[in-house]
């Protein structure tokens, strides 16, 4: 405790006197075990301090309320004068009239009476009153606490915050900006001055969600093969991306805007037509087709060819399964395959490659059924596939590359 | 730059014994093999799965033998003299595997191995692992992990 006490009784600095009139009072409620003292707020200006001023400002909650009598000076000395505090179950305690630090209590005693008040174990036992010492020890309860508020009270409607993640905007400027960049940035949040919305506490665990989010995870140990042959990772399908043709409004696809090369090939009986563009290379269908089993009926197998496994369809079975018959498969000579994915068509043989002009072409308006049928190239009475369709049709199929 | 210990922990060498099922060659892991047998005579079990042939003695225990090509989805076929059972361990359980022969040890970079198309919907597509292009073949790789469901294994060690 700050505040010093002169041998010659000298007076004190302002703010060392009301240090002691604190000490007084704790003083006063240490040496009286019943006694319960309110203590006022001290005044900003601690020039001078009005007990009564800082009373009347006090709440008057829970019946704790201190009438102070006389108003109290501190210009030199502490003259205080008995203050009342009417209430049931609390003692009253008087506070003397001090006007000279004479009369204050050695600062040691007031320690060791403190340290028994705040529960220290010292040799001196405790008296069962003292308890309502450190009840009169415990600070003036702030006016928020007269609310109804509870620690982890949700947020009224009115303040509650929509705490998802931050959202990525892509930066024009920045040209190579990542796809999995983030950006972490607090959300901005306004509510009333006077309130302080609990969910505002959240703001920290939200981002440390998305930190952790991002984090990148440790390496995989490989411990034994099991779990080494269970992480394949197939570069090339992950690469494979293929977008469905795009239709404008005159009814037509983006790649048949103008005269467009196709190429026509016999499977089953029957002529049908492909845009070249949407073509890869076209291979021989003989026995080095690997069947796989568990696989859908019209997937005849893997086709190597170079290092790359081409997926073999059964192009008669996809495109006319209602007459499709078991012997059309012993006819297959040529695998044609599609432009950006692991996947081709098994056919019969292959014919010419045509011009067609867009006009040349019955386009089908619906599609909702067959998406892959594009239309029917009127010269010569065959059908024109919409590649793309097939190959998306292809890769939904494949659950493994779905997930 | 990488060492040469960097790219095996990388791009580990995995040991497959590759044999042959209905004219197509399967792989499956070293680890899982406990060895291989000629193929002696199998005692058909009453009310036994139909995916088990029936049961051998090795040395004194009782071993299941799976029919492979059933449970694969492939026909059947006559039994040569090429044919042999595989001892394996799969999910902590020791059975037999009927193959028409078995091939020879591979060695097979995890780089090395694709994954496979999954386009059907019989459960006998969950056993191809990977597929992998080892001279001039395709090998299919089987994950024997896969071969029976719990509920099929508890069968198997009922037998």
């Amino acid at each position: 405790m700050k505040g010093k006490i002169t041998d010659n009784n000298e007076s004190v600095g302002v703010d060392e006197s009301v240090q002691e009139y604190l000490d007084l009072m704790l003083t006063r409620a240490t040496e009286d075990p019943a006694a319960q003292v309110e203590m006022p707020p001290l005044a900003t200006d601690s020039s001078t301090h009005s007990v009564s001023e800082t009373v009347s400002k006090m709440p008057s909650s829970s019946g704790m309320t201190a009438q102070i009598t006389e108003t109290a000076k501190t210009e030199k000395g502490m003259a205080f004068k008995q203050a009342a505090i009417p209430q049931g179950g609390i003692l009253q305690e008087t506070i003397s009239e001090e006007t000279t630090p004479q009369k204050t209590i050695p600062r040691r005693r007031r320690k060791d009476k403190l340290l028994i008040d705040v529960g220290h174990k010292s040799h001196e036992p405790v008296s069962p009153r003292d308890n309502t010492i450190s009840e009169a020890l415990k600070p003036i309860a702030p006016m928020a606490a007269a609310s109804t508020t509870k620690p982890f009270a949700e947020p009224a409607a009115s303040l509650k915050i929509n705490m998802a993640l931050p959202e990525v905007k892509a930066d024009p400027q920045r040209k190579e900006a990542k796809a999995d960049e983030t950006v972490l940035s607090r959300p901005q949040v306004s509510f009333p001055r006077d309130r302080v919305p609990e969910s505002v506490n959240k703001t920290p665990e939200v981002v440390a969600k998305t930190v952790a989010k991002h984090t990148a995870e440790p390496a995989p140990v490989i411990d034994d093969v099991k779990e080494t042959a269970a992480n394949i990772t197939d570069a090339v399908s992950e690469s494979q991306k293929i977008e469905p043709s795009v239709w404008l409004a005159n009814g037509r696809p983006v790649w048949a805007q103008e005269r467009f090369e196709c190429l026509l090939f016999r499977v089953g009986g029957l002529t049908l037509a492909v845009p070249l563009a949407e073509l890869g290379t076209i291979y021989p269908y003989d026995e080095d087709v690997t069947s796989l089993f568990g696989q859908i009926d019209w997937f005849l197998g893997l086709l190597t060819v170079k290092d790359i496994n081409i997926r073999v369809v059964n192009t008669a079975k996809v495109v006319m399964p209602e007459r499709y018959q078991e012997t059309m498969k012993d006819n297959l000579k040529n695998v044609i395959s599609i432009s950006g994915v692991d996947w081709g068509l098994a056919v019969d043989s292959v014919s010419d490659s045509i011009l067609l002009d867009p006009e040349d072409i019955r386009w089908r308006g619906q599609r909702s059924k067959r998406p892959w049928l594009a239309g029917t190239v009127i010269e010569h009475m065959c059908a024109l596939l919409d590649v793309s369709q097939l190959a998306i049709m292809f890769l939904e199929q494949d659950r493994q590359r779905s997930h | 730059m990488a060492t040469s210990t960097d790219k095996n922990v990388e791009d580990p060498m995995l040991q497959w014994v590759t044999f042959r099922l209905d004219g197509e060659t399967y792989g499956i892991n070293v680890m899982q093999v406990q060895e291989v047998l000629r193929y002696t005579e199998i005692a058909p079990v009453p009310g036994a799965p139909h995916y088990v042939m029936g049961i051998i003695n090795l040395r004194g225990n009782v071993v299941t033998v799976i029919d492979t090509r059933h449970r694969f989805g492939l026909p059947t076929a006559d039994i040569t003299d090429q044919t042999r059972i595989v001892i394996i361990e799969a999910d902590n359980h020791v059975v037999g595997i009927l193959v028409d022969a078995v091939a020879e040890v591979v060695y097979l970079r995890q780089s090395e191995i694709e994954t496979a198309p999954n386009v059907g919907n019989d459960e006998s597509a969950k056993f191809i692992q990977g597929v992998c292009n080892k001279n001039d073949q395709l090998l299919i790789l089987v994950e024997l992990d896969k071969l029976l469901t719990d509920q099929e294994w508890t069968e198997v060690e009922e037998i």
